[in-house]
């Protein structure tokens, strides 16, 4: 089927040219067209719209820095090795575990890079951590909205679990609860209060190994309960 | 240039889709300075897009960043061939304000379950048109002159196509072909958002 090209519908969208003959009678026959039409005229208002939008010309507000310090500590740490070394997750390649050392040697040059377009070296707190040995990722039960990870590291002075959220979680007029849930979705133990967008839990291999693998984390009241509330505003699962 | 220590080497000019592809690349393999210097280049964006949407600069400053560690989270899933990486940032940025209103409405509702039902209605907002124009804005910035100034002066200044081809020294049908190419480069960015977006 003939269709006007695409410049002569930008025309017809703006009353720019007469439209050559036939196409104005297809236009009335053909939706994918008259669709089109439509689209390239809601562009058009918002281009007329769009100076109100930012206001004075050139007006685009910069984040502060902090920002910026937030995710490359973010960054850091995933670069720094948030790699599994027992299991691996499904949707991450094989070929990932070999490109940490290069990432990890990059470190030093996006260091001197980042340092050089911001004045600052964000990069120096990427020291290699503990290695990990499992990881999961923290999502929110309803929709599935990733908000944070959960990641077991080995220290020196045994297991942890680390856990980090993507910004502060809503506590309300409460607090945030840490728990380990028992695959069998019975049983679970608290392992501690969550006060800020991060925190280190001292757990232990025979736990995991008793398959509290689940974790999750819950608003709670400051009440004589201490039962998890069912509030659960994230969880997921250590891989085995 | 910016030359990273593995190999990767970075080249970023605004406008050019070539290496926007370059710079999609080194990410999705993993490279930090490839994400530093998305956010030189497109975080006031994303920023403004965020404070004008939720007019809360805490707020705006919390969809910032996590619109940016998304998009480090995300950056396998990144399609160049669909679409430009602030095209991608922006479709992130509409989600995460999307996230973020819906969180405060169901704090509000909680707190308010019973006293007060009806001040519980979700708040009706414009977050993809305040997105749309500022991607709109962003984009003429980077567009070239006088395709910029064309577009500039027939939409924005609302002058005739006669008008405009005196003022720039143009051929009138090359301004009028400007402005539909112009008209088609932008509807095709707005398009992106939806494409490319997780």
């Amino acid at each position: 089927m003939y269709h006007p090209d695409e410049e002569q519908l930008a025309g017809a969208a703006l009353g720019l040219d007469e439209l050559a003959p036939g196409a104005r009678e297809h236009l009335e026959r053909c939706d994918e067209c008259a669709h089109t039409v439509a689209e390239l005229r809601r562009t058009a208002a918002l281009v007329a719209g769009s100076a109100a939008a930012l206001g004075a010309p050139g007006a685009w507000e910069s984040p502060p820095s902090r920002v910026w310090d937030r995710i490359a500590a973010r960054v850091a740490d995933d670069v720094a090795g948030v790699v599994p070394i027992g299991a691996r997750r499904p949707d991450q390649p094989i070929r990932q575990r070999r490109r940490r050392w290069p990432w990890a040697a990059g470190m030093a040059a996006a260091g001197l890079v980042v340092g050089l377009l911001t004045g600052r070296a964000v990069w120096d707190e990427a020291a290699p951590p503990a290695l990990p040995a499992a990881q999961a990722e923290l999502d929110t039960l309803d929709t599935q909205q990733r908000l944070g990870e959960a990641a077991v590291v080995g220290t020196g002075s045994g297991v942890k679990l680390e856990v980090t959220t993507t910004s502060a979680l809503d506590a309300g007029d409460g607090y945030l609860e840490v728990w380990l849930i028992n695959r069998d979705g019975k049983r679970m133990v608290s392992i501690g209060v969550l006060d800020t967008e991060k925190g280190l839990f001292p757990i232990s291999q025979s736990l995991l190994d008793q398959g509290y693998v689940v974790v999750d984390i819950s608003r709670e009241s400051f009440d004589d309960q201490p039962a998890h509330s069912g509030d659960s505003l994230v969880r997921g699962t250590l891989p085995a | 240039m910016i030359s990273a220590g593995y190999g990767v080497a970075v080249s970023v000019r605004d406008e050019a889709g070539a290496e926007n592809g370059e710079l999609a690349k080194a990410l999705a393999v993993g490279s930090p300075d490839a994400l530093a210097e998305i956010y030189r280049l497109w975080s006031s964006l994303v920023h403004t897009i965020a404070l004008r949407s939720l007019g809360d600069p805490a707020d705006a400053e919390d969809v910032t960043q996590q619109v940016f560690v998304s998009a480090w989270n995300g950056r396998r899933t990144f399609r160049p061939e669909h679409g430009s990486i602030q095209a991608w940032l922006v479709g992130i940025t509409r989600h995460r304000i999307a996230d973020l209103r819906t969180q405060r409405y169901r704090n509000h509702r909680n707190l308010q379950a019973v006293a007060l039902e009806s001040a519980a209605t979700p708040p009706v907002t414009d977050d993809a048109e305040w997105a749309q124009r500022l991607l709109i804005v962003h984009e003429l910035e980077q567009m070239g002159d006088p395709r910029a100034a064309v577009i500039k002066m027939a939409f924005l200044e609302d002058r005739s196509h006669d008008d405009i081809a005196q003022a720039l020294g143009l051929p009138l049908g090359t301004v009028k072909s400007h402005i539909r190419r112009g008209l088609l480069q932008l509807r095709e960015r707005l398009k992106e958002v939806d494409h490319v977006s997780p």
